[in-house]
C-alpha cells in the first residue's frame, strides 16, 4: 500500500477502511496458525469443538483385576463400574474401548463373567482386549481365548482398521521365561511385519499391549525384551501411539513419531519404580484418596492432525495427568 | 497394678502358642480344606497340599519327613537358594498380596505349584539329587533354586 491514508473522513490521519483491510489479513493468519498447531489437553468432559466426520474418540482402560479383594481396594467391581459411568458421561460417545489387560486377577471363569457383565453397560461402539499375565497364567490362556480369541492369533494378537487408523493389539505375556521381561516372540513379530507391509507411512498407528513396550523398570519386569524389533517396523509411520498397562500408573514418553503412554488401573495403584520393595499394590491408601489414583484415558483422533491427544482422568472426577 | 498382671499371663500364653505354631510350620499336606488340583506332569514323589487360611490349623499326628519352607513375599522367594537332602519335603507358602507360582524352569516341569493366592501353599518332595531352578510364572523376574544333594 503506497498511499496508506486513502480515506480520511475524520481528518485525524487514520484510515479506518484501510486499517480494516489490513486487519482482515492478520485475522486469517491467526486462524491458520491455530489449525495447524499442536493439540492441547482439554479438561476431561469438555467437548472438543469442531468435529469432522473422520474424527473420533476412543477410551483405554486397564488392569481391572476382577477377583482381587485386598487393601487398598475390596471392591474392584465397584471401581470398574465407576469407570464405565465416567465413559458413559463423555460428551462424545467413544467408538472404541480398549482394555489393555489383567481383566481378571486369577483368570477364573466367574471373574471373566463379571468383566463382561460390567462392560456390557459401557456405551461404546466396540470393545477390544489384549490379555495381561493374570488372564493367562493359570490355564495357558484357555479361558481368555474361549472368550476373546475369535479372529485373533496366538494368545490373542490382532489388528483392524477404524476410520483410516490402524489398530494393532499385541500380546507380550505368553511364554514368559524365568528371569525375563514381557515377550512378543518370533511368530508374532513375523505376523506384525506382514500386517504392516503395504500400509502407507501416513497411516496413523495405534498399538496396544499389556506390558510396556519400552523398558520402564527392568528390575520389576516392566518392559518387553524383544520390542525393539516391533518398534523398528513402526518407525516409518508418521504417527504412532503406543498404549500399555501393567504398571498401574501413568508414564509417558515421546520418541520420534511415537508417543508411549501407560494407563492407571481401575483396581489399585502400584508404586513408582524403585519406590518400594516390590511392585505389589500400594496398601496404605486412605479410602477417600483411592479413586484419585485409579482412572481411564480418553484418546481423541482428529483427521490429518498427527499425534493423537491423550487425556487421562481419575475416577474422582479430576482431569489429572500422570 | 493388679489389672495389668492379670492381662500379662494370657498374653504370654498366646505368645507362646503362636511361637509353637510358627516353629512347627504347617508342612503336612493332610490337614483340613484340601483343594483338588488338576493333574500336572511331574517327576518324583509329589505331595500336593493347598490350604486356605484357617483360624485353627490342625497338625498331623504322624511322624513327619524332614521338611522345610519357602516363604513367598514381596515378590521374592525366601530363601532364594535352598539346599536340602533327597527325600525332603519343601513347602511354598504365599504371604504376598498377589498370586504367585513356584514353577520349575525346565520343560517338562519338574514341579509346578499352579496358582497360589495369598496364604495358599504347595508341597513337593524332592527325591532325585540335582539343581532345580524355578520361577514364578506370573512374575518371571522372580527366580530361585532348590539344590538337592
Amino acid at each position: 500500500m503506497t498511499k496508506r491514508i486513502v480515506h480520511d473522513h475524520h481528518h485525524d490521519g487514520i484510515d479506518r477502511r484501510g486499517f480494516l483491510e489490513c486487519m482482515a489479513w492478520v485475522g486469517t493468519g491467526i486462524a491458520w496458525t491455530v489449525t495447524g498447531g499442536v493439540l492441547s489437553s482439554r479438561v476431561f468432559g469438555q467437548d472438543s469443538g469442531q468435529t469432522k466426520k473422520g474424527d473420533f474418540t476412543f477410551v483405554q482402560i486397564s488392569d481391572s483385576h476382577i477377583g482381587f479383594s485386598k487393601e487398598p481396594n475390596k471392591d474392584v467391581v465397584g471401581t470398574l463400574r465407576a469407570t464405565v459411568d465416567r465413559i458413559n458421561a463423555l460428551p462424545a460417545q467413544p467408538e472404541l474401548l480398549i482394555h489393555t489387560g489383567d481383566l481378571t486377577h486369577l483368570s477364573k471363569p466367574d471373574e471373566f463373567d463379571t468383566v463382561n457383565e460390567v462392560l456390557k453397560s459401557a456405551k461404546v461402539g466396540r470393545v477390544v482386549y489384549v490379555p495381561g499375565e493374570h488372564d493367562v497364567f493359570s490355564d495357558d490362556g484357555k479361558q481368555y481365548l474361549d472368550r476373546y480369541g475369535k479372529g485373533t492369533r496366538g494368545l490373542g494378537w490382532h489388528s483392524f482398521d477404524h476410520k483410516g487408523v490402524h489398530f494393532v493389539g499385541l500380546v507380550n505375556v505368553a511364554n514368559l521365561k524365568p528371569g525375563g521381561l514381557g515377550t512378543l516372540g518370533t511368530d508374532q513379530l513375523d505376523w506384525l511385519k506382514r500386517d504392516l507391509a503395504g500400509k502407507a507411512d501416513s497411516t496413523p498407528m495405534v498399538v496396544y499391549a499389556h506390558v510396556p513396550l519400552w523398558t520402564v523398570y527392568a528390575k520389576w519386569g516392566w518392559g518387553t525384551e524383544d520390542s525393539e524389533q516391533a518398534l523398528g517396523y513402526l518407525k516409518r509411520f508418521g504417527s504412532v501411539t503406543v498404549l500399555n498397562g501393567h504398571i498401574h500408573q501413568i508414564m509417558q514418553k515421546v520418541e520420534g513419531n511415537a508417543t508411549f503412554h501407560t494407563a492407571r488401573s481401575t483396581a489399585f495403584p502400584q508404586p513408582e519404580p524403585g519406590q518400594a520393595a516390590s511392585p505389589g499394590p500400594i496398601k496404605n491408601v486412605a479410602a477417600d484418596k483411592l479413586r484419585g489414583m485409579l482412572g481411564l484415558s480418553r484418546v481423541d483422533y482428529k483427521e490429518n492432525r498427527g499425534a493423537l491427544a491423550i487425556v487421562d482422568a481419575t475416577l474422582d472426577g479430576a482431569a489429572k495427568d500422570g | 497394678m493388679r489389672h495389668r498382671s492379670r492381662l500379662i499371663a494370657p498374653i504370654l500364653g498366646m505368645g507362646l502358642c503362636s511361637l509353637l505354631l510358627a516353629g512347627c510350620g504347617w508342612s503336612s499336606g493332610e490337614t483340613t480344606e484340601q483343594e483338588a488340583k488338576e493333574e500336572k506332569a511331574s517327576h518324583g514323589a509329589m505331595d500336593m497340599g493347598h490350604e486356605k487360611k484357617s483360624q485353627k490349623p490342625a497338625r498331623s499326628a504322624e511322624v513327619m519327613a524332614p521338611s522345610t519352607e519357602v516363604v513367598i513375599d514381596n515378590f521374592t522367594f525366601d530363601p532364594p537358594k535352598l539346599t536340602i537332602n533327597p527325600g525332603t519335603k519343601v513347602t511354598w507358602i504365599n504371604h504376598d498380596d498377589v498370586p504367585h507360582t513356584a514353577t520349575s524352569s525346565v520343560k517338562p516341569r519338574a514341579f509346578d505349584s499352579g496358582t497360589l493366592d495369598t496364604d495358599q501353599k504347595f508341597s513337593f518332595v524332592f527325591t532325585t539329587p540335582g539343581t532345580y531352578d524355578y520361577f514364578c510364572a506370573v512374575h518371571p523376574k522372580m527366580t530361585a533354586q532348590v539344590i538337592v544333594k
